[in-house]
Parts: C-alpha cells; sequence; structure tokens
C-alpha cells in the first residue's frame, strides 16, 4: 500500500497552491504532514481524495490515478478532510451504515468504531444535535468504520478538548500497531512528533523535508538541556568545567540551563559526568522538539504553523 | 471491491429520503399542502355549485393551485439539494468515497423526486377525493392532468438541481430559484402575450397542459384579443407541446447538473 504525488500541482489563477509535489509514503508508517497555513497540505489532500483535480501531475494509490481510476484508487481509503457535516436527521449508526454501504462493507464494525470513538451512547441521536468535537469523532468514525488500510487525515485533532485530542491520538497510534498507511496533516508539532514515524513538510507548495522522526531528532536536537536537581545548586563553575558545555544559565536555584556542542552521545557524556560528580538529578530533558527546531529552521520567517 | 454505480446510487437515495422524512420542512410543506387544499376546500364549498358543473371542471379549480404548488415543492427540496454539499460541508463526507458524483446527483434526485411527490399527491388526493365526493366518477382526463403535473414536478425539479449545482450557498440558490420561477418565467410569458411571440422556451408556460387538459374543448394553441386599443395574445400549448418542453427542461437541466458536479471542487 501507497500513496504516491507526482509532479503534483494545483493552480489557482497565478497562484500554485501545490507546485510539483514529488512524495511517496509507503507501508505500515504514520507520517505527518506539516507546513504553515496555506503552504498546500490541505490542496494535498483533497488531491489525493477527489475534491480537488490536479493542475498538472498525479496523485496515485496503490496504483491507481485518483483523477482517472476513482473508484478503485480511493476503494482501500479512509478519510477525513476539514470537520465534514452529515445529514441532521441520520443518528450516528445511520452515517456508518451509510458509510459501508457506499463501499459494501459489511456494518459487524459500527459498534466497535463508536465505543472506539466514545460516541457509542449516543449512537441513537439524530447528528444536527451534536457539537463540533462530536462531530469529528463522527468523522473519524466514518473514516475506519470502513476498514480501511489507508488513512488520509486532515488536522484529526482539530475541535476537540484536550482529552479528547489526547483519545484521538491514542487510536490512531493503536491504527499504526494494526498495520495501517496513516498521512495526516497537522499544525500540531508535539502531536506529530507523538503519533508519527515519519515527518513531510511543505512550504509555498513545495516539499522542504521528508524524514523519520528519528533521522530528523538527530540533525534537529536542541543543544540546550534542562537540569533539575533535588538539592539547590550553590556553584555552577564545576559544571561549566565539565567538557563539551558551553554555558550554563541559573533558572532557579534548583534549576539549571545548559549549553552545549556536539549530538546525542555528548549529551549523555554531560549526564554521566554530573551524576558521577555526585549531583542529585530530578530530571534532564531536551528544552525544545526536534521537530519544531527544524521546523522554525526550515520554515522560519512564516508566521503560522 | 467497490459497489456499483447503481447501487451506490439507491443507498444515496435511501439515505438522503430518510433525512427528509424527518426534516421539518417536509412537515412545513405538507402543513401547507394541507392549509391550502382547506382554504380551497372552502372556496369551492360557498362559491361553486358543483351540480351545475361536470366533473373536470369541478376538478379544474382544483387544479389551478397545482403549478404553484409544483414550484414550492421543488424549491423546497431541490433548491439547496446540491447547493449544501458545499455550503454545509456534507460533501466532505460523500465526496472522498469511491462514488461518482453522478451517483450521488441522481440519489439525491430519487430521493428528492419521492419527498416531493409526496406533497403532489397529497394534494392530488384531496381534490379527487373531493371530486369523487360530489360526482362519484375520476375521469380519464384528471389521470391525464395528475400525469401531467408528476411530469412538470420532475423537469421543474431537475432545473432546480440544476441551478443547485452553479450556487455554492444554499440561500443564494433557492433564492434564485425562487425569483426565477416566480418573476422571470412570468415576466418571459407576459411580454409573449404582447409581441405575439409564443413562450415555447418557458418551462411555466408549459404547465397550463395540467389545467388546459380538463377543458373542454381544450382552448386554441393562439387567441388575440384586443382591448381599449391593445392587441394581447393568449396562447396555449397542445398537450405535445406542453410534454416536449417538460421533456426538453428535464433532460438539459439534468445533463447540465451531472457534467457541473462531476467536474466541481469542493474548494
Amino acid at each position: 500500500m501507497y500513496i504516491e504525488a507526482i509532479n503534483l500541482s494545483k493552480k489557482y489563477g497565478n497562484f500554485y497552491a501545490l507546485r510539483g509535489l514529488n512524495l511517496r509514503v509507503e507501508g505500515n508508517r504514520c507520517v505527518g504532514y506539516l507546513g504553515p497555513n496555506g503552504a498546500g497540505k490541505t490542496t494535498t489532500l483533497k488531491l489525493f481524495t477527489n475534491l480537488l483535480r490536479p493542475t498538472s501531475g498525479d496523485a496515485i494509490i496503490n496504483g491507481y490515478n485518483v483523477k482517472s481510476e476513482m473508484k478503485r484508487a480511493l476503494e482501500d481509503v479512509g478519510t477525513l478532510i476539514e470537520t465534514p457535516n452529515f445529514y441532521p436527521y441520520l443518528t450516528p449508526v445511520e452515517i456508518l451504515s451509510m458509510a459501508c454501504d457506499i463501499r459494501g462493507v459489511k456494518k459487524c464494525d459500527i459498534k466497535n468504531v463508536l465505543e472506539m470513538v466514545r460516541l457509542y451512547e449516543w449512537r441513537d441521536t439524530k447528528v444536527g444535535k451534536f457539537s463540533k468535537g462530536m462531530i469529528q469523532r463522527l468523522a473519524l468514525a466514518s473514516a475506519l468504520v470502513v476498514n480501511p488500510s489507508i488513512l488520509i487525515l486532515d488536522e484529526p485533532t482539530t475541535g476537540m478538548d484536550p482529552q479528547g485530542m489526547m483519545e484521538i491520538r491514542e487510536i490512531i497510534k493503536n491504527l499504526k500497531k494494526e498495520g495501517l498507511l496513516i498521512f495526516m496533516s497537522s499544525h500540531l508539532l508535539p502531536e506529530v512528533t507523538y503519533i508519527c514515524d515519519e515527518v513531510a513538510m511543505i512550504n509555498h507548495g513545495r516539499l522542504i523535508l521528508y524524514e523519520s522522526i528519528e533521522e530528523l531528532s538527530r540533525k534537529f536536537s536542541s543543544k540546550t538541556i534542562m537540569v533539575e536537581f533535588l538539592e539547590p545548586i550553590k556553584d555552577v563553575r564545576k559544571i561549566e568545567d565539565i567538557e563539551n558545555v558551553r554555558a550554563v544559565d541559573m533558572v532557579s536555584q534548583y534549576k539549571i540551563r545548559i549549553s552545549f556542542t556536539g549530538g546525542a552521545e555528548r549529551q549523555y557524556e554531560i549526564l554521566r559526568k554530573l551524576i558521577n560528580e555526585g549531583y542529585k538529578i530530578v530530571s534532564f530533558q531536551s528544552e525544545s522538539l526536534a521537530l519544531e527546531e527544524a521546523y522554525l529552521k526550515l520554515v522560519g520567517g512564516d508566521d503560522n504553523v | 471491491m467497490s459497489k456499483g454505480d447503481f447501487s451506490q446510487m439507491l443507498t444515496i437515495s435511501k439515505y438522503q429520503f430518510l433525512n427528509y422524512l424527518r426534516s421539518k420542512r417536509l412537515y412545513i410543506l405538507l402543513l401547507i399542502t394541507v392549509g391550502m387544499a382547506f382554504t380551497y376546500f372552502l372556496v369551492i364549498w360557498y362559491f361553486l355549485d358543483p351540480s351545475k358543473m361536470r366533473p373536470n371542471d369541478f376538478l379544474g379549480n382544483w387544479v389551478t393551485f397545482v403549478p404553484f404548488l409544483t414550484i414550492l415543492i421543488s424549491l423546497f427540496f431541490g433548491g439547496d439539494a446540491i447547493a449544501s454539499e458545499y455550503d454545509k460541508k456534507t460533501g466532505y463526507f460523500l465526496f472522498p468515497n469511491p462514488i461518482r458524483r453522478w451517483t450521488i446527483l441522481w440519489g439525491k434526485f430519487i430521493a428528492s423526486f419521492l419527498a416531493s411527490i409526496m406533497a403532489l399527491l397529497l394534494f392530488w388526493g384531496i381534490a379527487l377525493g373531493d371530486t369523487y365526493y360530489y360526482f362519484s366518477e375520476i375521469t380519464p382526463e384528471m389521470w391525464q392532468s395528475l400525469a401531467l403535473s408528476v411530469l412538470y414536478l420532475l423537469s421543474l425539479l431537475s432545473l432546480t438541481f440544476m441551478f443547485s449545482s452553479f450556487f455554492k450557498s444554499s440561500a443564494v440558490a433557492i433564492t434564485i430559484v425562487a425569483i426565477l420561477y416566480f418573476f422571470v418565467f412570468g415576466i418571459i410569458e407576459s411580454i409573449g402575450m404582447f409581441t405575439g411571440i409564443e413562450p415555447w422556451f418557458s418551462i411555466t408556460y408549459s404547465s397550463s397542459v395540467i389545467t388546459n387538459v380538463l377543458k373542454n374543448p381544450y382552448p386554441p394553441r393562439m387567441q388575440e384579443i384586443s382591448q381599449a386599443g391593445i392587441k394581447i395574445t393568449i396562447f396555449n400549448p397542445p398537450v405535445d407541446v406542453g410534454i416536449a418542453i417538460m421533456i426538453g427542461y428535464f433532460i438539459i437541466s439534468a445533463i447540465i447538473a451531472t457534467v457541473v458536479i462531476t467536474y466541481r471542487e469542493l474548494k
């Protein structure tokens, strides 16, 4: 299973919403699709789901062109694009039955899926009475109930409260374990770091990065670490003398910020030496996410994520 | 394996019709229909003497309301049928499925037609019931008139769907179609009366066959009346011309709506 963009472009008048995108995402993994507002994320997802027609290039799913072989291309794909709406006088059970009937799949998973997205107790309530968060859960349920092997999700936690966001993230993480290919856009970097294996970054309609989160962490991990101690720190000079430490800032009596040179191995060495020196360390962590660092470096200057 | 197009179309019809059945708009329309029927019932009861009339003429009084009711019905169930998929974002649920757009259009059309025919048949039921009460007979012309009104509903609904597929806003779609049906086509027909040009291109012109078919003799195609120095031409389409106009509108509108929905993007 794979999705592939081949020189995929979408133009509105003189404006390129997407310009010559080449990207292939394959196998059981979750790929986060990042970029500032207007970068072309939703445009890409809409091209893959037949909501838009490409100006040039091809959107391919499992070998089928979405434009010319739409039914075959989308038959194994579950989608959640923007926040869809549903016929207001139908219930969640009827909406999911409709999704199953359209594809000719069995309806046996409706109960499980409604339980998964925590809408089972609302199963017989008309959708017109639902909040935005509940609609979003139902939209995810409609993408899952058809048992797809590929999921295309556009900011799946939009409109949800923090608990709801966490639940949806867990659901997506578990789906990954079940062998699905998940391609999801998000503007929440911690969310992508938490759920995804790989990340594709786009800006001004062009792909600027496609890498695994692991590789990204290696390349862009923060050179600053925050260390918290059990007892107050009286003299930071001993710490400054540790090899590869560039500077030490006292944040409080118990907390310091260490700037260092080198990568993860040197970070490990600094931690080991602090412990050997007898410091009682409570916590030790990079100050910012590697993904955030990468994002700011590559997209920097553009305001919104 | 994806389902066939026809089967998918019926699925869309089934759930859309279910949605209509529970919607307030169906009950409002049925209420309007019953209200109008009741008003007609009272007017006929007070002002007409059925014993001095022929059954077809008696029913003809009821049927004068049918073209207006049909327009109202098509606005209720066609005005926003396609526009709402874009405006209310239900298209984000339906369109990314492995389903051709035309099956969505026609699935929705069937559902709208089924909901519409309920209101139309309710009115016809009352009208025929009242006629049968006084005359104990239903003439072949009455069935012909009923069949023509169903054909008129089909063609109006098709035209309304076409306009609905053009617009992104449901409110704009309904307003424009209402202006078109209630004013523009009326003005066109008035121009025809003064210029002597038969408005065969107006869908509302064709609706006069629904009442004319009950008249004996059938009114002439063209009647010139001069009054106070003004010459007015009254046109009455023959039944075959009326049917041809309705079928023409149905086919052309359906083709245009299908093409528009197939290529229209959900931006």
